[in-house]
């Protein structure tokens, strides 16, 4: 009951342009949508993009939100729609995976060994499509249906995506865990 | 196994929460000074709109009530006529004119079917075409007069030597008789009308050892028949553009040192214009419209993303991202390459932007002209619709060229503005005019809503038109 006053309260000062109450709330989700936007974007300009756009569209359209305890899960949508639409916008597909396979050999050691930065690195190998549906659902916890809606693409798509990209990272982590092995052997 | 699909998904999760990076406070910043800047913008916007509306409207209010002016009035004192209260008897300087006599003679019957009172009411009929139906009326009074004078008003219209003395002593009893008939109908006609029927007595004297048809041949006397007006116009524009200030409160920008160019491109269109009445005309077409401008500035920020292998190049108005192998593409082998991909993270270089932007524009204005016999003077004020048909974006810099179609940031396919011009017309002949006038036009919302630095486009420019009227 006490979150949901808060966010109310909150969200009142900030339809007034009450400019603490917009560094309030600013300060209360900079962390974890900064977080998201560096994950679901391809490189840090780009993700800063999409944060400092999706905080505008939050403040802008905050009068429009009704259930003042949703705040959370709204604002975290908004941060995902402008994602998919920047990324979607840009078009910038990379490398293809097999090329992109350049990871720093100080962080080998299977998943465990490796480094976000590692892992985002890894997924940001995939192709468009495939890695943000693999995001949003393995990471942000969306599910197959949300993710449709926000791509604007069927059900069975995403899931497809998701196998597509599930099967690519596992096939790129046994491949480095095969080098390590045998980083291991010549060692011995 | 530890690649299974349950912990897979888990540990990678876990991976990429485990660690929490914290925002720049300088993002804060950007996004407050973005926050008061479109809330000016709004205020700003408002304003505008609002300023528009009443230059439109004001036009429009003034026709109403010029159409409106007296006609009431008037209806209500011709019904007057038939009671007791409307004089008899009218002392003029010379006559004392019997008024119910003076009243069969101009015919009021016909004066009042003429002048529908439901097309008045309507406020269908404008002042013009008022004085036009009292003309009518006026003509065959003057032509029985003219008659009675054995003058034959609709085919004499030269006098010979030997007929002028009758004439004239004929044309002078007319006169008389005719000012007569005005007082009279000063009781029942509008300043307007008694303006028309003074003029037609000053055109009976002046024109006495002329043409005394020419009242017939003189548009004005004629009841205009259409009541609305087409013209077809063909329009070359040679505009100058520029961009709007951006964000003034960005620290950033306000460091930026940009030289603008604007540069100077035709544009195309047909338009057609509908005659509201005399005096306005509503336009509208379809025209294609071009938006150059050439940026020269010493702040183009290029950095090396390592871990996607994108170069950035990011300049006030513009953003690109180049993979390694694009860039490589890219670099001009005619210059020095001083770009190192090894050595250089981030740095700071001067750039060229080149900005080509395409519209389809759909005006809608209203134009306010007043016509001299072969001039026109008019002012137009209205909207557009402006729809991104194209968008180019050059970036040059240090041995680099870059040219990419539709990769500007364009959030908004349509944009919305509005425009103000003066401009002069010329009749060659009654159908056919040219027609020169300046004009500026500004959009209302930028093309790149999304981006930090906004590009509203305006234009001013010298309009030449080429005009086709249809009756």
């Amino acid at each position: 009951m006490k979150t949901i006053s808060i966010y109310e309260n909150l969200v009142n000062r900030c339809v007034n342009r009450d400019e603490k109450a917009q560094k309030e709330l600013y300060e209360l989700f900079c962390i974890p949508m900064y977080n998201l936007c560096l994950r679901l974007a391809k490189n840090k300009f780009e993700a800063e993009d999409i944060y400092q756009d999706s905080f505008i569209k939050v403040f802008e359209n905050l009068k429009y939100l009704k259930n003042k305890n949703m705040l959370p899960g709204w604002i975290k949508k908004i941060f995902v729609r402008t994602a998919i639409d920047k990324i979607r916008m840009n078009k910038v597909d990379l490398i293809p995976i097999e090329n992109s396979y350049n990871l720093k050999t100080e962080s080998f050691d299977a998943i465990d060994l490796l480094q976000e930065s590692d892992i985002l690195e890894l997924i940001n190998s995939l192709p468009n499509k495939s890695r943000t549906v693999f995001l949003l659902y393995v990471v942000e916890g969306y599910s197959h249906k949300e993710i449709a809606e926000m791509m604007n693409i069927n059900e069975g798509t995403s899931k497809s995506q998701l196998f597509d990209a599930r099967n690519s990272l596992k096939k790129q982590i046994k491949k480095m865990e095969l080098s390590l092995s045998r980083l291991e052997y010549a060692e011995l | 196994m530890k690649l299974d699909k349950d912990f897979f998904d888990s540990d990678i999760k876990e991976k990429l929460l485990s660690e929490n990076k914290i925002p720049d406070s300088k993002l804060w910043n950007q996004i407050n000074n973005e926050l008061k800047f479109r809330e000016k913008k709004r205020k700003r916007n408002f304003l505008f709109l609002l300023s528009s509306l009443i230059i439109i409207f004001i036009p429009i209010v003034l026709i109403i009530f010029s159409t409106l002016d007296s006609s009431e009035r008037l209806i209500h004192k011709i019904s007057k006529n038939n009671s007791a209260k409307f004089p008899s008897k009218i002392k003029t300087k010379k006559n004392t004119v019997n008024t119910s006599k003076a009243r069969a003679k101009l015919k009021i019957d016909v004066f009042r079917n003429n002048l529908n009172p439901s097309l008045l009411k309507n406020n269908l009929l404008t002042n013009n075409q008022k004085i036009n139906s009292t003309s009518t009326l006026l003509i065959p009074i003057l032509d029985k007069k003219f008659n009675q004078g054995k003058f034959n008003f609709k085919n004499s219209s030269v006098m010979t030597e030997a007929n002028a003395p009758v004439k004239e002593k004929n044309l002078a009893k007319i006169q008389r008789e005719l000012n007569d008939s005005i007082h009279v109908l000063n009781f029942l006609k509008p300043l307007s009308t008694r303006l028309m029927l003074s003029k037609n007595i000053s055109q009976l004297n002046l024109n006495k050892d002329s043409k005394l048809n020419m009242m017939k041949k003189n548009d004005s006397f004629r009841p205009v028949k259409n009541l609305l007006f087409l013209s077809l116009d063909f329009s070359p524009t040679y505009s100058h553009r520029s961009l709007s200030n951006i964000s003034a409160s960005e620290a950033f920008y306000k460091s930026l040192k940009e030289n603008e160019t604007g540069i100077i491109s035709p544009s195309f269109g047909i338009n057609i214009g509908v005659r509201i009445n005399e005096k306005y005309f509503l336009n509208t077409g379809i025209n294609k419209v071009n938006y150059r401008s050439t940026y020269h500035s010493q702040s183009c920020y290029v950095a090396v993303d390592t871990s996607s292998n994108l170069i950035s190049f990011n300049t006030a108005f513009d953003e690109q991202y180049f993979s390694d192998q694009e860039f490589t593409d890219n670099i001009d082998d005619s210059e020095e390459n001083e770009f190192n991909l090894d050595e250089l993270s981030e740095d700071t270089f001067s750039y060229v932007n080149k900005i080509n932007l395409q519209f389809l524009k759909f005006p809608l204005t209203l134009d306010y002209g007043i016509r001299t016999e072969n001039f026109k003077i008019s002012f137009s004020a209205g909207f557009s619709a402006y729809w991104v048909t194209n968008a180019f974006s050059t970036i040059e810099t240090l041995g680099f060229v870059s040219n990419r179609k539709n990769l500007m940031p364009i959030s908004n396919n349509w944009l919305i503005g509005g425009g103000l011009g003066l401009g002069l017309e010329y009749f060659m002949t009654e159908k056919f005019s040219i027609r020169s006038s300046i004009n500026s036009e500004k959009s209302f919302n930028a093309i790149n809503k999304s981006s930090q630095f906004k590009i509203v486009p305006y234009w001013i420019g010298v309009n030449f038109q080429i005009r086709y009227y249809l009756n």
